[in-house]
Order: structure tokens, then sequence, then C-alpha cells
């Protein structure tokens, strides 16, 4: 048996695939929801095997919410109209249902999953780094935040995490620092050092440190430390 | 028609007078400077006066059908110069055909020839002057109206894309709808399939030029707005309300529904419980004044609520009034307001 959750923000986008799902028997419904943070709940409570994905949701998108999850399951995304990921959603998904779809796409879908299942490996990141990001959601002690870039200060490296230091605190989300430099927007946030991706927008100057390098002084007070090819990058962003 | 028949006529007579005058003049100056009898300087006048009209007249229409550049100083020259040439050469023939006649006499035509020469001369350049402005009026004129109808067609293009701007999420999701629709309630989903189709034909007949009366357009942006209930019915709930004073109001096509929809898209999208939103009409001070308010999401960062939707919007009444203070926005904790302001013609 396949537990699956239905998630999409129509109900009648879920009685579609509901209706579909009558030709398949060895999948079992076991949740339906409306938007993100059902869908999280739902996930925790009943770990499915398979999850139709609404991409456009209230709150949180579909992508965002696979973002917050440990162990992402099978996914094969419905959606209304995606200009550019269709690729990439190819590649890391089961499948892509482009609405309206009809049943035989769909069965086409979960013949797709039954030659792969137990073997796909989700990219979620890689499936991020396709969509303009103007936030970062992750999962706080058990709480979901929404952090807007305007807020996020500095993106430090920690092992096998990155530190997102907002004015209400630091927060770790598992990523690497490469993935934020090229998914976030490159105008906003800079590179400045190896381990370090800098909000130019609160930086209040510059100053020399040691022979080669610079530190930066954010609003805040804090110093960022700043290598000889990050400051090249800094001055190119701010037209220096 | 006959107005402009009774305009060049006009013309004629008038110049007709002009150049009997001249002829007159012309014979006065002929009978004083040599001493000719009245007869003879009348008939000379009116010959040669005739051969210059009709040379100008060949010459100007020349000038404007062929539109020579008008840098071509030394071309003018020598036309004008070969015109008042060939205006002594017809006259020298025509003297030699009434020669022995009572008044005419060949002996006085080289000093003649010298005085015509130089009138024809003056005179074609003059026609070939004033052929030449005319062609430069005709030009710059064109050349205005052509830049006024390509700004014109600009304008045009850009507000007919503006308007048929249509979400293709809308779009595709409202067919994903139908089809769910069709094997559960068939009924709701022909019904659905009607209102699509009014509401993209809506789309498609709307004109910029011509406002419509409010009362259509809400029945109109209302197609939407059934649609988007079947959709999301289980949360979305719209209030819209209109004062006595806007029983009369006109406005552009097409602009509610827009507003609406960016209102629901953010209202929508923003928050997960349900979500109303509320459209209020009133005419103030000659102002149709349209207010749509819907709640968003506090932790959403600023940016959300001001969609292309209204980029869009404001960009139409700008082309359309050439004003950009009729769309304003405000923000609060957890509402977006939007208001329209449409001038009222009295």
């Amino acid at each position: 048996m396949i537990k699956a959750i239905l998630i999409d923000d129509e109900p009648l986008a879920i009685s579609v695939v509901k209706e579909y799902l009558g030709n398949h028997e060895e999948v079992e419904v076991v949740a339906e929801c409306n938007d993100g943070f059902q869908a999280l709940k739902a996930i925790a409570e009943h770990k499915p095997d398979l999850l139709f994905l609404d991409v456009q949701m209230p709150k949180i998108s579909g992508l965002e919410l696979l973002e917050l999850l440990d162990e992402v399951p099978m996914i094969i995304f419905t959606t209304a109209f995606e200009k550019h990921a269709i690729k990439a959603f190819e590649a890391n998904a089961v499948d892509y249902l482009l609405k309206p779809f009809s049943q035989d796409r769909f069965d086409e879908a979960m013949n797709r999953l039954a030659t792969r299942q137990g073997g796909q490996q989700m990219e979620v990141q890689r499936l991020m780094s396709t969509q303009q990001v103007n936030r970062i959601v992750l999962k706080d002690s058990g709480r979901i935040r929404i952090l807007p870039l305007s807020e996020i200060s500095v993106l430090e490296a920690d092992d096998d995490y990155v530190k997102i230091k907002t004015k209400d605190g630091a927060f770790l989300k598992k990523a690497t620092l490469s993935h934020y430099e090229s998914s976030l927007p490159e105008k906003q946030f800079v590179r400045v050092h190896r381990s370090f991706l800098l909000n130019v927008q609160f930086i209040t100057r510059i100053d020399p440190y040691e022979k080669t390098s610079h530190v930066a002084v954010l609003t805040s007070g804090e110093r960022v430390p700043v290598s000889r090819s990050g400051y090249q990058r800094l001055k190119e962003v701010l037209g220096i | 028609m006959s107005v402009s028949i009774n305009v060049s006529r006009w013309h004629l007579i008038q110049f007709a007078t002009l150049g009997l005058l001249w002829c007159g003049f012309y014979s006065t100056m002929l009978e004083t400077v040599f001493e000719l009898p009245w007869q003879s300087a009348l008939i000379e006048s009116l010959i040669v006066n005739a051969e210059i009209a009709l040379l100008a007249f060949v010459s100007y229409k020349g000038i404007v059908y062929y539109r020579p550049s008008k840098d071509r100083f030394w071309f003018y020259v020598g036309v004008v110069i070969a015109l008042g040439v060939l205006a002594v050469f017809i006259f020298g023939s025509i003297l030699g055909l009434l020669s022995g006649t009572e008044y005419m006499n060949t002996e006085s035509f080289e000093k003649h020839a010298l005085i015509h020469g130089g009138v024809a001369f003056l005179i074609h350049a003059a026609v070939a002057g004033f052929a030449i402005l005319k062609n430069d009026l005709k030009e710059s004129g064109s050349v205005q109206k052509r830049q006024e109808e390509s700004e014109r067609m600009a304008r045009e293009a850009e507000l007919l894309k503006l308007r048929h701007q249509l979400q293709p999420h809308f779009l595709f999701n409202s067919l994903n709808s139908i089809n769910a629709l069709i094997s559960v309630k068939p009924e709701q989903a022909r019904s659905m399939i009607h209102q699509l189709s009014a509401f993209l034909r809506g789309t498609l007949k709307a004109d910029d030029v011509k406002t419509i009366d409010l009362h259509s357009e809400l029945e109109y942006m209302q197609l939407y707005l059934d649609i988007e209930k079947v959709r999301f019915g289980h949360r979305l709930k719209t209030r819209i309300e209109g004062e006595e004073s806007c029983e009369k109001a006109t406005l552009p096509a097409l602009l509610l529904q827009p507003l609406m929809e960016n209102a629901i898209k953010f209202g929508l999208y923003g928050t997960t419980g349900e979500v109303e939103i509320v459209m209020k009409a009133q005419v103030h001070e000659g102002m149709l004044i349209i207010q749509v308010v819907n709640p968003i999401d506090e932790d959403a960062d600023s940016q959300s609520g001001t969609g292309f939707g209204l980029t869009s919007i404001r960009r139409r009444l700008q082309l359309i009034y050439g004003r950009n203070d009729l769309l304003e926005t405000e923000r609060t904790k957890n509402t977006f307001k939007a208001t329209i302001k449409i001038p009222q013609s009295s």
C-alpha cells in the first residue's frame, strides 16, 4: 500500500486527483490539506510515501514545504503554470502534472512511480535555486519561521548548516552557503568571504583590516570579515 | 464637396483679378517708358503676361509634383533663367506672327525683350520659391501627422496589452476546476464554462476610449468573482458596497476586475483562513472613488500586495487620464488598501 497525502489550496483540484486515483487501488489517501501548515502536520503524523503537491499555495509554497521536511517522500507536482522550472521539476520529482491533466496523463505518472519507487533522490535545493527567492522559510524549535530577505543581515557557513542572522536572532538551516549565494538576489547578497554572505543594505562602513583584507561594519555594530576577492565583488555591487 | 469647389472658384477669381490688375499696370509702364499708343502697350502686356503665367503655372505644378530637393539651388536658378529666355523667345515668335498689324511694331523688339525677360525671371523665381515653400509645409505637416499617428498607435497597443494581461494561473486553474466538476457536478461544470467564456469575451471586446457605467463593470467583475468562488468558495468572501451617489458613475472598462484579482491573490495567498475582501464605491467632488481592502499576512515582507496587477492599473490610468495620482495604496499591519479615483465628466 502506498500512503499518499494530497496538498492543494483548491478543494476541486484535490477532488480531481482523488477521482483519478480510483483506478489505482494500491494508493491510500491518508490526508487532504489546503495549505502548507496543515500539510506539515499531516506529514509528521502519517509519514506518507507520496505527496501530490501544488506549488503555489498560501503562506508557504510547495517547495518551501519540502525544504522543511527532514525526509522528503516521493513527489508528484500538480501545478497550473511554471515558466522556468519544468525541466528541474521533471528531473527531481516522480512527475510533474500540468493542470488540467487527463486520466491518461495521470496514469502515466503513476506508472513512473511504480518504476522509481524507493530509488528517488529529491534535490530540493536544486529545485529551489530555479525559483526566485524572496524569503527563507525554516523550522525553529518546532515553529515555522518566515524570514523576509530584507530582515536578513548575514548568512554564515557553519559545518553542514547555514547560520542566518536577523534582528530577532540567529537561525540554523541545513544548507550550503553556495546554495544561497546562487539563489538569493546577487545585487543584495554578496559573498564577501568564504564563510560569509552579506546583505549590502546592512553595511554602514568598510574599514581596512591588516594588510590586504577589509572588515564590514553593520548597522547592528557587528563586524564581518571581507576577503580580498570579496572586497572586489562588494565594490562591484556597490559601484565604487 | 460643394464647399471645396466654391473655395477653388474663389481663388480663381482672386488670381484673375490680380492678373488683370498686373497687366494693366504693365501696359501703363510700357506706354510710359516706350511712349507707345495705349492699344499697343495693352496687347503687348497681355501677350507677355499670358505666356509668363502659362510657363509659371507649368513650372509650379512641376515642382510641386516632382518635389526636387530644395538644396539644389543651381537647378532652380537654371530653370528660372531658362523660363525667362523661353518667355522672350515665345514673345519674339508671337511678335513675328503679328508684325505688320496695326499696333505691332517689330523694331522695338530688342529693347522690350530685355524688360520682358527680366520680369519673367522675377515672376518665375517668385513662383519657384512659393512652390518650394509649399512642398516644405506639406512635408512637415505629414511628418507631424505620421508622428502623432505612431504615438497614438503605440499608446493604444500598450493599453490593449494592459487590458489583455490575463493571469495564466487563473485560466488553467479554472479549467482544472471544470475538469473536476464534469464528473461530479456536470451542471455546475457547464455553468462555469459559460461564466469563463463570458469573462474571456469581456476582456476582448472592451475599449479604452469609451467609459462604461459602474453597474456594467461590476457585473463583469461578478463573473470573475463567481469563478473564483468555485475555486476558493470555502474561504473567499466578498462584500461590495456602492453609495447612491455613484449610480451614474462611469469608468474605463476592465479596471475593477484586475483590482479585485490583485486583492484576492494577496488576500488568499497571504493567509490560510477565511478571507473577506471589501470593495466600496462612492462619488466625491467629481471623482468616482473605489476602494478595495484585503487582509494580508503580517509576516509578509513589504513587497506583497503590490503585484503586477496594480502596476498595470496605474499605467492604464496614466495613459488614459495623463495623471499619476489616481491609484493610491496603503498598508497597515494586516490589511492592504488600494484606492482608485476616476474623474467624472459631468
